[in-house]
């Protein structure tokens, strides 16, 4: 059981989050759009390598708080993957621009996402625990 | 690109607003608002302190600076390693003086140690030339950089009064609290974007041997101005200063760039950053800051990447319009990137903006919050409830940026020349600090003499001093920085030498026993993780050699060490300016001696550490409180009991 923070180490915390993310992920998605508009995948992946060492960041904050990601931020973090990740597959069909290394580096640049949460999750909680938090069907 | 910048913005003050009211909402008591309660988490000063440095540096005319004169300018980020070497001296034995005393602003530490109303009224004077004119300076610029950006569609008026206002918005509702906290998003920010900025103008070059070419292209250019772009132009030069004579290959000598680091430790002595120093929680952080993000980090990122961003500045002026205006500089720079991509432009522009809003909101808050807790706690309604205070500190803060917007609008001049004196006169504050941190037979009466002798010499030295003086009376012979020394260096030459000679002479008619109670409380306090003597001579022989090397005579040497060695008669390739190479090498080699300072010094104060209570103020009469004044205690009754 995590200790319970204090309301001013919960404030803290969440300031120092959101200035991590606030800089990597201006910076990223600047790379990542800069990627896509000049058909550079180099920057694309550079993008996401960024959003990722923000995810580190945020471990690493964690770990310093001793607590974990609350509620809001793993809802606000699906939600915005999930979204990126319709946008990108929309865009896929609908845009015939979209040349294959933007392709391949867009789909590389999620699939790392989701690669390092589930590593994350599973060292950090250990293989079946880690899957049950996917196996929400045997809640129904 | 208006349109992405503003949503920008927008959503920043959105962000900022947020942090404002929840701050607020979580942290009731009034003591929050004015300074965190000392409370502030330790990665506070590890951020926050790093972004003021850079945005008091003026990262804005830093990169102008660095596009006229090239590397010989670049060699001032060296400077920013001094910085580093007085913050791991003075902060953290100041934070420990002010648990010990239990005051809580440097000047109320200072003047009791000193029993000097005199050094609290300095620092009271320095503390209105940062929270006004110094601050003032970054507001102006941020009125051109909109004025500029926007092509006249903002107005420079209109973007100054705007932002005034939404930097004192959030000030105002979030306090001290709020603002470093912002501060701290600002600062990962500035880095995230200037490391990004640095790597997109290298690749915009391709490689060193282009970059090479562009500089040896730039240096043929300015030699028709008279400045040695690739190389610093002497150890010092004899001339009667800026606007009397005109020195030849630029101003910045080894003297300028020594002495210019000596003024940028006033970054550091400010009012303002020692507030920030002691209304944190505990010194962790406080050997880390200096040692990997003042000095590795913020000192690294600047001599690597700001040549580079330089000589993009440059290339528009040298190939574009020799006869370009700076403001038009930055637009055209802007324009560029723009045209690459426009979210790109927009970021250059906004990672400006986050340097220069910085310095605002920090040292405004920063003087409205001392304003209240030393001068109107102590001299205008001693014993006013913390409530009471926050309503001060909040109408001292309307009272600042207000007087700010006015003079960054109508008057900027006034703001440039008195903002100049700010760093200048906070470095004259090194004597005290090392009489209160150090070195205890520091006198009263060899500080006083300092100081005075310090700010006559920076006054003179400075067109604030020098151009009235010579239209009342008569016009000296000198100008700004007479022989290439920045006039912190004239100052601090004074200052020192007279500090100690008087010092020797006062030193037993000083009534010292309360600092020689508070220097034993430093012994018990402090660890020494070492006690060999020798170790502490190395350590200290070393950082003299280093800053002869680094920033003093010794740093000629850089402009060929590396293209023509010694005793070898053909010339080398390295693949980069001679000096640039000295500046890298001994950029780390100071990092590494700054982090053997850290662990040498002795002046890590454990955990447990236990220390008593040392009384600086109540002993003396004169610092006693006094009684409110009949008229001003019926003046606040009206506002204070409705």
């Amino acid at each position: 059981m995590q200790p319970t923070l204090l309301r001013k180490e919960v404030l803290e915390r969440h300031a120092l989050v959101l200035s991590f993310w606030l800089g990597f992920g201006l910076v990223g998605l600047a790379l990542i759009k800069l990627g896509f508009s000049l058909g550079d995948p180099a920057s694309i992946l550079f993008g996401f390598a960024l959003l990722i060492v923000g995810f580190v960041a945020h471990i690493l904050i964690n770990r310093i708080y001793s607590t974990n990601f609350t509620q809001n931020e793993i809802a606000l973090g699906l939600f915005l993957y999930c979204l990126s990740l319709l946008v990108f597959v929309f865009s896929s069909i609908v845009d015939t621009g979209l040349d294959r290394s933007r392709f391949i580096a867009g789909t590389a640049g999620f699939l790392l996402i989701f690669v390092s949460v589930v590593f994350f999750m599973v060292t950090r909680f250990g293989l079946r625990k880690a899957f049950k938090f996917f196996d929400i069907i045997r809640k129904f | 690109m208006n349109t992405l910048l503003m949503l920008l913005i927008g959503l920043f003050f959105a962000y900022a607003l947020y942090m404002a009211s929840i701050n607020t909402k979580h942290f009731r008591q009034p003591i929050d608002f004015l300074n965190a309660n000392q409370e502030l988490p330790p990665w506070v000063f590890l951020f926050t302190t790093t972004g003021i440095i850079i945005s008091s540096l003026g990262l804005y005319d830093h990169l102008l600076l660095s596009a006229h004169f090239g590397l010989q300018f670049n060699h001032v980020g060296m400077g920013l390693l001094i910085l580093a070497g007085v913050t791991i001296l003075f902060m953290k034995r100041l934070w420990l003086v002010s648990r010990i005393s239990g005051l809580k602003t440097a000047g109320d530490i200072l003047a009791g140690y000193y029993s000097s109303e005199t050094i609290r009224i300095y620092v009271f004077v320095l503390l209105v030339l940062f929270a006004i004119p110094f601050a003032g300076k970054s507001l102006f610029a941020i009125g051109i950089l909109f004025e500029v950006t926007t092509a006249g569609v903002v107005d420079r008026h209109l973007a100054t009064w705007g932002m005034a206002f939404f930097l004192f918005l959030y000030s105002c509702i979030g306090g001290w609290r709020a603002v470093v906290f912002i501060g701290t998003a600002q600062t990962i920010i500035l880095l995230a974007l200037l490391m990004f900025f640095g790597v997109y103008s290298f690749a915009e070059f391709g490689n060193m041997p282009a970059i090479m070419s562009a500089i040896t292209a730039t240096t043929d250019a300015t030699q028709t101005r008279d400045i040695l772009y690739d190389r610093i132009p002497g150890v010092i030069q004899f001339t009667n200063g800026l606007g009397k004579e005109i020195s030849s290959g630029g101003v910045w000598t080894t003297a300028g760039i020594f002495s210019y680091g000596l003024a940028l430790t006033g970054i550091v002595l400010s009012p303002a950053f020692c507030l920030l120093s002691i209304s944190a929680r505990n010194t962790r952080g406080f050997a880390f800051q200096p040692v990997w993000m003042s000095g590795g980090l913020a000192a690294g990122l600047l001599l690597l990447l700001s040549p580079l961003l330089g000589l993009e500045l440059a290339r528009l002026n040298f190939f574009a319009a020799p006869s370009t205006s700076t403001g038009d500089l930055y637009f055209s720079l802007i324009q560029k990137i723009a045209d690459f991509d426009q979210v790109m432009g927009v970021l250059f522009v906004f990672m400006l903006l986050v340097s220069l809003q910085i310095a605002v909101s920090f040292f405004a808050t920063a003087g409205a919050n001392i304003f209240s807790l030393e001068i109107f706690a102590r001299f205008i309604h001693p014993g006013a409830p913390d409530l009471v205070l926050k309503k001060c500190a909040r109408v001292g803060l309307f009272v600042i940026f207000f007087i700010m917007a006015l003079l960054a609008s109508s008057a900027p001049l006034s703001l440039m020349m008195l903002g100049d004196l700010a760093l200048s006169l906070s470095a004259q504050l090194i004597p005290a600090f090392l009489g209160l941190c150090w070195l205890s037979w520091i006198s009263r009466q060899g500080v006083l003499v300092g100081l005075i002798l310090g700010l006559i010499f920076v006054v003179f030295t400075e067109p604030i001093g020098i151009v009235p003086f010579g239209n009342l009376f008569v016009e000296l012979p000198w100008g700004r920085w007479p022989w290439t020394i920045h006039s912190a260096g004239w100052g601090l030459a004074v200052n020192l030498l007279s500090c100690l000679l008087v010092s020797s002479f006062t030193k037993k008619r000083d009534n010292r026993e309360h600092r020689n109670r508070l220097h034993t409380q430093f012994s018990r306090a402090c660890t020494n993780l070492d006690p060999r003597p020798n170790l502490r001579t190395a350590l200290w022989s070393l950082t003299l050699l280093w800053v002869f090397f680094a920033l003093g005579p010794g740093a000629i040497l850089g402009n060929d060490l590396f293209a023509l060695p010694i005793l070898s008669d053909q010339a080398v390739d390295v693949g980069m300016p001679s000096i640039w190479v000295w500046q890298v090498v001994f950029w780390i080699v100071g990092v590494i001696i700054l982090w053997w300072m850290v662990h040498q010094l002795g002046i890590r104060i454990g955990h447990g550490s236990r220390y008593g209570q040392v009384a600086l103020i109540e002993n003396h009469t004169l610092m006693r409180q006094g009684t409110i004044p009949k008229w001003i205690r019926l003046f606040l009754e009206r506002f204070t009991t409705r």
